[in-house]
């Protein structure tokens, strides 16, 4: 989830739960209020009609154009004395100048007249005014909740998008960090301490990264280098020993079994420096190649090789042909490499399948279980079949090229063994 | 044929020239720049071996100066540097071909016969041996002037022989060589043996006067038939 999303969330979620409290609490103080400044006007009121009632002025016709309305009735002194004087209620009520019912807040008010009878004032004013009022508010409040959340997520972004800037710069850096690559410097062009402390670990860490791995391939590549002359000594003693009549046969077959293992180490060598100039990106140049046309060849000569383990290749390309821009010799070493495997793993009696469909590139084996895959590509690991004299350099070679043209390698199991490779 | 190693490994150097000699050349050898440049000065050679990392210079270089002086000579280089930019360059400097440390003696040997082959004998490029004629150009084989056909892999693998005429060859290098670096020594061989006694048959059946022999199980020689 992207930073800016978890703050919006967030910042909604809180802004629900507290605006919505704020949002209650203001509403009932409202609310109050307005029936506060309602019994407040009808208690004027009455107390206007009783005192114009009391001093025997006129009182105000009921028919005066406002909605309120009031009544008087003479009461018992019984009923005077069981209810309280004042008493407010919500209630149904007859307005008289409009001829109907309805709903309003009622003020009762028992009063003794002069000659000691008692009397009951009901004013009355209907409801739907409040109602009316408090609905406004309700429905500007919700109006200004949203405006409000609007308006707070849409500065919290800006002012993140804005302020966040030398880290969107600094992720964007790190995505397209690629080692042993030139890279550009680590972006740092901000005043903010955090993110020039972020920034400036970063580019340390990068350039210490970058000398080892420049070391490391330095070592591998100068070792590799190294070893090809005394090799190349040995062997050509080894050979010209072998080309002497005088050997028994048991030196012979000394001197070839150590010259086979001098041809391993040879071997090893030369794909070590294969992968190091891969790394260092050392073949730059590309060509159009059918990838199609390598696996038939290659299926070809591994179905001759390993013909007498009865191991079958079955090859089918869906569009004819596969063409990708790469270097033709890494092509041909990362097909052949795939099926080769493939087939040294292949129990006796099987087949190989190697499918070519759309962009991508299978190749599937038999095996019993499924393999490591955090472990199959690294150098040197030799998977539970062991195989005398092979290098443990094959996928590792792969990954390192399809690493260097970006390609998706991966594997999986599902009863045989999947390699694929999508170009 | 006179050839001239430079090369800087001890070694190396000592190890090529007592191969080579074994083979009937004449060897004279330079461990430097400078004394390579000497020597080349002052005698004609038919061929160089030349390394290109060398004390005081650059083989290249040296490729360069024979080239200026006009001299008809073969070189061969041989650096530890197998890469495409220095082979490129060295063939476009003029060398005849370039070969990667480590290399089997028996290649290098073979690498010189062709080379030497190539600008000795006009555009005759066939190899012959006995009353057998094989011309890589055209993948033709005649025995006795009678033209034997053969399967691709049969061809390669005899064409390695007759380059190589009398050394063992290790089956694993021979398989190495014909079916390309994707071998390895723990396979079974078996691909080989279908593929020699085809060839052998047919070697056979034409009246060929070389045989291709087993020797002690995990090696071929190729040699003249004695009758």
């Amino acid at each position: 989830m992207k930073f800016i999303y978890r703050i919006i969330i967030s910042l909604s979620a809180l802004m629900l739960v507290f605006m919505t409290l704020w949002g209650i609490f203001f509403f009932r103080a409202m609310e109050e209020e307005i029936i506060d400044e309602t019994d407040d006007m009808l208690e004027a009121y009455s107390a206007d009609i009783i005192m114009k009632w009391l001093s025997g002025v006129e009182i105000p016709s009921i028919d005066n154009g406002s909605n309120n309305t009031y009544y008087i009735h003479k009461v018992t002194p019984e009923y005077a004395a069981s209810v309280p004087r004042i008493s407010y209620e919500d209630a149904m009520i007859f307005i008289a100048n409009k001829g109907e019912t309805e709903a309003a807040r009622i003020r009762r008010h028992v009063f003794m007249d002069e000659d000691n009878s008692f009397y009951e004032l009901t004013v009355a004013v209907p409801s739907f005014e409040r109602q009316d009022l408090i609905s406004a508010i309700l429905k500007w409040m919700v109006f200004l909740y949203f405006i409000l959340l609007a308006a707070c997520i849409g500065i919290t972004v800006a002012v993140v998008e804005y302020n966040f800037r030398p880290l969107k710069a600094l992720v964007r850096w790190t995505k397209s960090y690629i080692p042993g690559k030139k890279n550009a410097p680590v972006p740092c062009d901000t005043g903010i301490i955090e993110f020039r402390t972020l920034a400036q670990a970063t580019q340390e860490a990068a350039d210490r990264f970058e000398r080892q791995y420049e070391l490391q391939n330095q070592f591998i590549g100068n070792a590799s280098h190294e070893l090809q002359t005394p090799l190349a000594v040995c062997m050509g003693r080894i050979e010209m020993m072998l080309d002497s009549d005088s050997l028994t046969r048991q030196q012979a077959e000394d001197l070839t079994g150590i010259s086979r293992m001098l041809q391993r180490m040879v071997r090893l060598n030369r794909t070590l420096l294969l992968m190091t100039k891969i790394d260092n990106g050392q073949f730059m140049d590309k060509t159009r190649v059918d990838i199609a046309s390598l696996v038939r060849d290659s299926a070809e000569m591994f179905g001759e090789i390993y013909g007498h383990k009865g191991v079958k290749p079955a090859v089918s390309v869906e569009a004819g042909a596969l063409y990708v821009d790469m270097n033709e010799q890494l092509s041909s070493v990362l097909v052949s490499n795939l099926v080769k495997n493939a087939f040294v793993h292949s129990p006796s009696g099987t087949v190989v399948d190697i499918s070519v469909s759309g962009r991508t590139l299978r190749v599937t084996n038999s095996g019993d279980a499924p393999l490591d895959k955090d472990r199959i590509f690294a150098r040197f690991y030799q998977g539970p079949g062991k195989k005398e004299g092979s290098t443990g350099l094959g996928l590792a070679l792969v990954k390192s090229i399809c690493e260097r043209y970006a390609f998706r390698l991966d594997y999986f199991y599902d009863g045989r063994h999947n390699f694929t490779v999508e170009f | 044929m006179k050839i001239l190693i430079v090369e800087d490994e001890a070694g190396l150097q000592d190890m090529m020239s007592r191969a080579l000699r074994k083979e009937g050349y004449v060897i004279e050898t330079a461990d430097d720049y400078y004394t390579a440049v000497d020597k080349l000065d002052v005698y004609a050679y038919d061929c160089v071996l030349l390394d290109i990392m060398l004390p005081g210079g650059s083989g290249l270089d040296i490729l360069s100066h024979i080239k200026e002086m006009n001299r008809k000579v073969n070189v061969i280089i041989i650096s530890a540097k197998d890469s495409i930019d220095d082979k490129v360059k060295g063939l476009e400097l003029g060398a005849d071909d370039y070969l990667a440390k480590p290399f089997h003696i028996a290649e290098l040997v073979a690498r010189i016969r062709s080379v030497a082959r190539r600008s000795q004998a006009d555009g005759d490029f066939a190899f012959r041996l006995g009353n057998v004629v094989l011309e890589p150009e055209t993948n033709r084989l005649t025995v006795a002037g009678k033209e034997v056909p053969l399967l691709k892999k049969e061809f390669d693998i005899l064409r390695y022989f007759m380059q190589r005429p009398g050394h063992l060859i290790d089956k694993t290098v021979l398989a190495e060589a014909v079916w390309g670096d994707h071998i390895d020594q723990a396979d079974n061989f078996q691909f080989i043996y279908a593929q020699m006694k085809n060839l052998r048959r047919k070697l056979a059946e034409a009246g060929a006067d070389i045989e291709i022999k087993a020797v002690y199980g995990f090696g071929y020689k190729l040699s003249v038939r004695e009758s």
